[in-house]
């Protein structure tokens, strides 16, 4: 058991040095380098040279990668070009406005998600689980930015009950950020509901038709007992990961949200960062994304363990 | 074919999405012969007329016809996407058959790889290689072919398995067969069914996907008739002129919704459960 | 008189109801971040210097001189010497007495070569000031200048204490102590930036208790945030924003003819805008009068022809500029254009109508051969990082006097000469000008001037606005007058809400 859980581990930050490698590749293997598509037109003479010392260019690619790989282990990810300020500055308070966005989104939205997909997954082809999934279908087909108007509409400005644009200060404590973070919460919710629940109802399904299921039955076992004893435990376990993929992949959605509200956070900065081609901003921020998600994915690895004896047994 | 559209049609969801699919394909394939006005066509004297007999969905703040807009505006996403999406689905599906087939050491290394591109935020890295190589068709088609290819990868690889496990595929393997004959002529028969259901989806994420990317400034550009474009520009008008923002946004949902049910549809059809599948 | 006083008991009636109340205003964090509390940094706090310090002279609400720090001022027959009185009994903020000295450390530090102020190029006609006595002081110019004091209204040429600033003439002075309506209480750029009422103003008590800056770089952000009632005023709106609040009993909106421009810039030393051909060219494929409706609507404009002065200024020229898209074909041609140009423009967000009217233009330099790739930039940081960076970028300004604009944008080697234009007879006529003390032949030099820059400028000023500002209708004592006019200390807010 221990030895699994390592494993799991292990393959975290095996998958966290391979996405830093490729990041850093692809930088690489693309033409130009930072100073080049940082200065654009002015990349010549000595503008050229004194940025390629200052970033260290001369060096070769393998010395550059050992060099930001330490420094970002360390918590260091060096200096903006354009803001000409150390990254770590830049982040931290973004860092954690985003990480609250996204936590709220997922506290929210996996308890609503799990119950809707298990509603549905009971009553499958039935009206509630055809409006349930009919609903889902449109949340997942309409860009969150279209959500986001829409929802500052009604509640921002016809009823006024949230702010419309995300103002606080830099600093600004939980309480303060609260009402602000009220509507972007809910638009990245809706789609992970959505997307959630239907993969709920596809597990909770393929357990229904399970040999067991049908045993317990025969059984005569009541089937809210059945469900919440039989089904849903087990529907849990293969949608766990599924769940932990999803959310990893759907938190793109934190980019668009954050320009919407205008919400200071990672994805608004990594945006301005894209568009200024401050490249150690962006691979920074890219790569703090992807530790996040590899987290994710972990966490729910582990959770999946502890669900599940059998997966346990399997290690060994 | 005929028989597996008439399959098809026989149920209500999958006339629908079938019907959608072709109508928004017809739409971008004839726009040029639907559209009533010129999409880029500027108007100082008829801005953001409400909608009527001349202006179907009205006009927009530039004076510019919104039916004609919505008509040309799925143009470019069906390109991009669909290109991006036959990418994803040959690379994805070629290399799923054969890890699939071959399994073993190659097979299990190849797929912490796999995992590892997985738990890589696609978008992120999409931006990354904008800021070095700008925005455009030339980065955005080869980025999202190759990250929904590592998606289709991993489904494929999982049915591939299965098949390979068959007796027609063991017994081909202890005649000593080589490789490559039994892709194609036994794996590749045998999973074409789900590469199509496969691919058919990853194209409906990656049309939302695209308008994100509109929407953020790095998909299509000004004049471009594009929906994500379209409602990014018109947003802040939703009370006075929702029209703007209606139509291009019921556009693309429709054509996401007629290809997601399309490839339910057709799974079914063929007989494969893909509930289970993750949009992504 | 009566009239007069009977509007002021009404503003004191209204200040003193209102005591408690906060105003809330957004700013376009133009700079990203690294905005200055300094007057003449390049990168001033515009909305934050504008409260906290005080002019010698300010624009009514005619837009003409009138007293503010200087009473009253005369000048020798040459107008070289000018003298102003100063109000007595003026504090700043941290208690200092206003005297000459800190009037003659104000305006020399506009000169600095360090600072290297956007104001240096119109200021440094100032030769040097004598403080004659504590309230009164003598500036005297290089060269005659018959309008001076348009010179000082300049919304920059702010007092500050030289004490505070430690007498020091090349160091920004960032402390914001001043003697303005509102003190500072806590800077910050990037988010809400707080001022409260100063008690000891030497004019009448601000009508609002605080006064708080508020960050929100994007265009259609704001007016979100001034229907969700986040702020209480947007100062300019584009014009299909404006059905948005229009009937709306919760809003005024407000249209001043102004001298403000949005504004696309060419690099004019830059190829391919180093041939003035090419400039031309793409300014001659432009229909003025239907980008104007296009972007601000009907009669939220007036044609111009890329020349900076307004037609509410007395120096304007009325040029002919209408469209001659087989010009523009020709004049490419003969530039080495002949199958067409292709150039790159920078847009962003920043002022009301920027990214619609690089839109139009592309449009109409279309039918000329000349094909315009629109590239976004964020609007946060966009005056520090895209302006005058780009070969090819839009820009904003808000209106100023035809002498102050044409040495701030056009005199080489000036700080926001964003075209980088550069001529040296193109100076030499700036400085007969300014030294002209005929009206009549004065105002046929600025004419040249204005008509040199539509031949062969870098500039393309389709029209001036007419600005669309909307308050929340909370707020009182905020005429309809252009912004350099608005008296922040006569505004009022009512109602128990925040």
């Amino acid at each position: 058991m221990p030895s699994l859980i390592l494993r799991r581990f292990g393959f975290a930050a095996f998958t966290i040095g391979f996405v830093s490698i490729v990041m850093f590749a692809a930088v690489e293997a693309l033409p130009g380098n930072v100073c080049t598509s940082f200065l654009q037109r002015f990349a010549q003479g000595p503008r050229l040279e004194r940025c390629i010392e200052q970033q260290g260019l001369e060096r070769p690619a393998l010395v550059r990668y050992g060099d930001w790989v330490a420094g970002a282990v360390q918590g260091d990810f060096g200096y903006s070009l354009k803001k000409r300020k150390p990254i770590n500055e830049l982040i931290r308070e973004r860092f954690r406005n985003t990480a609250l966005l996204g936590g709220l989104a997922a506290l929210l939205a996996i308890p609503f998600a799990i119950f809707f997909g298990i509603a549905a997954g009971v009553r499958r082809d039935r009206p509630l689980d055809l409006s349930l999934s009919g609903a889902a279908m449109l949340a997942m087909t309409i860009p969150e930015f279209v959500t986001a108007t829409a929802l500052i509409y009604v509640f921002a400005i016809v009823l006024q009950w949230f702010p419309a644009v995300t103002i606080v200060s830099p600093g600004a404590g939980f309480m303060q950020m609260l009402p602000n973070i009220v509507l972007p919460v809910l638009v990245l919710s809706a789609v992970l509901v959505a997307h959630i629940m239907r993969m709920m109802r596809a597990s909770v399904i393929d357990v229904m038709a399970s040999d067991y299921v049908h045993m317990a039955r025969l059984k005569g076992v009541p089937e809210r007992q059945i469900i919440w004893k039989h089904v849903v435990p087990n529907a849990m376990i293969p949608a766990l990961n599924v769940i932990a993929l999803t959310i990893a992949w759907l938190l793109a959605g934190v980019v668009v949200v954050e320009k919407v509200f205008n919400y200071p956070g990672l994805g608004t900065l990594m945006i301005q960062a894209i568009f200024d081609r401050d490249l150690p901003l962006v691979q920074a921020i890219a790569l703090i994304f992807s530790v996040i998600y590899v987290g994710v994915n972990l966490a729910a690895d582990l959770a999946a363990l502890a669900l599940d004896p059998r997966l346990r047994r399997k290690g060994h | 074919m005929l028989n597996l559209l008439a399959t098809i049609a026989s149920k209500p969801s999958g006339a629908l999405g079938l019907g959608l699919t072709l109508f928004h394909l017809a739409l971008a394939v004839l726009a040029p012969w639907i559209a009533p006005f010129d999409p880029t066509a500027q108007n100082a004297d008829a801005i953001l007329l409400a909608p009527d007999a001349t202006h179907l969905m009205g006009t927009d703040t530039l004076g510019r016809d919104v039916f004609s807009r919505v008509v040309y505006g799925g143009r470019l996403a069906i390109a991009v996407t669909f290109t991006a999406a036959v990418i994803a689905t040959l690379w994805g599906g070629f290399a799923g058959i054969f890890f699939g087939t071959v399994g073993g050491r190659v097979d299990e290394y190849s797929m912490r790889i796999v995992d590892a591109f997985l738990s890589m935020p696609w978008l992120l890295f999409l931006l990354l290689i904008i800021s070095i190589g700008g925005a455009g068709p030339l980065t955005i088609i080869p980025t999202l072919g190759f990250f929904y290819g590592v998606a289709v990868l991993r489904v494929v690889r999982g049915a591939a398995m299965q098949v390979a496990a068959r007796d027609f595929v063991t017994a081909a393997k202890a005649r000593g067969e080589a490789l490559w004959p039994i892709l194609s002529r036994e794996m590749f028969p045998n999973l074409s069914d789900i590469l199509l259901v496969e691919g058919a989806m990853r194209w409906s994420w990656m049309l939302l996907a695209f308008s994100s990317l509109s929407f953020l400034g790095f998909g299509a550009t000004p004049p471009t008739p594009d929906w994500g474009l379209m409602v990014a520009q018109e947003r802040g008008l939703l009370s006075t002129a929702p029209w703007g923002v209606f139509w291009p946004c019921a556009a693309l949902s429709s054509l996401i919704i007629g290809i997601n049910l399309l490839a339910d549809a057709v799974g079914k059809a063929l007989g494969l459960d893909r509930a289970t599948a993750v949009a992504v | 008189m009566k009239k007069s006083l009977l509007l002021s008991a009404a503003i004191a009636l209204a200040s003193t109801a209102a005591t408690a109340e906060t105003l809330r205003i957004p700013h376009e964090l133009g700079f990203g971040g690294s905005e200055s509390m300094d007057p003449i940094s390049p990168q001033r706090f515009y909305e934050a210097i504008q409260n906290v310090y005080s002019r010698l002279v300010r624009q009514g609400e005619d837009g003409r001189p009138s007293p503010d720090l200087a009473l009253e001022w005369s000048a020798t027959p040459d107008a070289k010497e000018w003298t102003f009185k100063l109000r007595p009994d003026v504090t700043f903020h941290n208690g200092n007495a206003f005297t000459a000295e800190d009037v003659a450390f104000s305006l020399m530090r506009t000169q600095s070569e360090t600072i290297d102020s956007p104001t240096k190029g119109v200021m440094g006609i100032i030769d040097h000031v004598e403080a004659v006595d504590p309230l009164t002081v003598k500036v005297v110019l290089k060269d005659s200048h018959a309008d001076f004091p348009l010179l000082t209204m300049d919304y920059r040429i702010k007092m500050l204490d030289a004490e505070t600033c430690g007498g020091d003439l090349d160091a920004l002075c960032e402390s914001g102590n001043g003697t303005g309506p509102f003190e500072l209480t806590g800077l910050d750029a990037l988010g809400t930036t707080t001022m409260k009422r100063f008690e000891n103003y030497y004019g009448s008590k601000a009508g609002v208790e605080n006064l708080e800056l508020i960050a929100i770089a994007d265009q259609d952000a704001r007016v979100a945030a001034l229907q969700a009632g986040q702020i209480d005023l947007v100062y300019s709106v584009s014009a299909e924003q404006v059905p948005l609040f229009a009937n709306n009993p919760d809003f005024t909106v407000q249209s001043v003819p102004s001298g403000r421009w949005v504004g696309l810039v060419m690099n004019t030393q830059t190829e391919p805008f180093i041939d003035p051909r090419v400039r031309k060219a793409i300014r001659m494929s432009a229909d003025r009068d239907a980008l104007g409706k296009l972007v601000y609507g009907k009669g939220g404009f007036i044609v111009s022809c890329d020349h900076p002065v307004w037609t509410g200024d007395q120096y304007r020229k009325e040029i002919d500029c209408s469209r001659d898209v087989d010009g523009a074909r020709a004049l490419l041609a003969e530039a080495g254009y002949a199958d067409g140009l292709k150039v790159e423009l920078f847009v962003s967000d920043i002022s009301e109508g920027a990214v619609k009217m690089a839109e139009v233009l592309q449009n109409q330099a279309k039918d000329a051969g000349i094909e315009i790739e629109l590239v976004p930039a964020p609007a946060d940081g966009y005056w520090g990082d895209v302006w005058m960076k780009e070969a090819f970028f839009a820009t904003g300004w808000s209106q100023r006097p035809a002498d102050q604009i044409l040495n701030e944008a056009y005199r080489s080697g000036a700080a926001w000469n964003e075209t980088a234009w550069n001529s040296a007879d193109f100076d030499a006529k700036l400085d007969a000008a300014r030294s002209e003390l005929d009206f009549g032949k004065r105002k046929e030099l600025y004419g040249e001037l204005q008509k040199e820059l539509w031949e062969t400028g870098g500039s393309f000023i389709p029209v001036h606005l007419n600005i669309t500002r909307v308050l929340s209708s909370k707020i009182g004592g905020l005429p309809p007058v252009e912004g350099f006019s608005i008296r922040y200390e006569d505004v009022t807010k009512n109602g128990s809400g925040s």
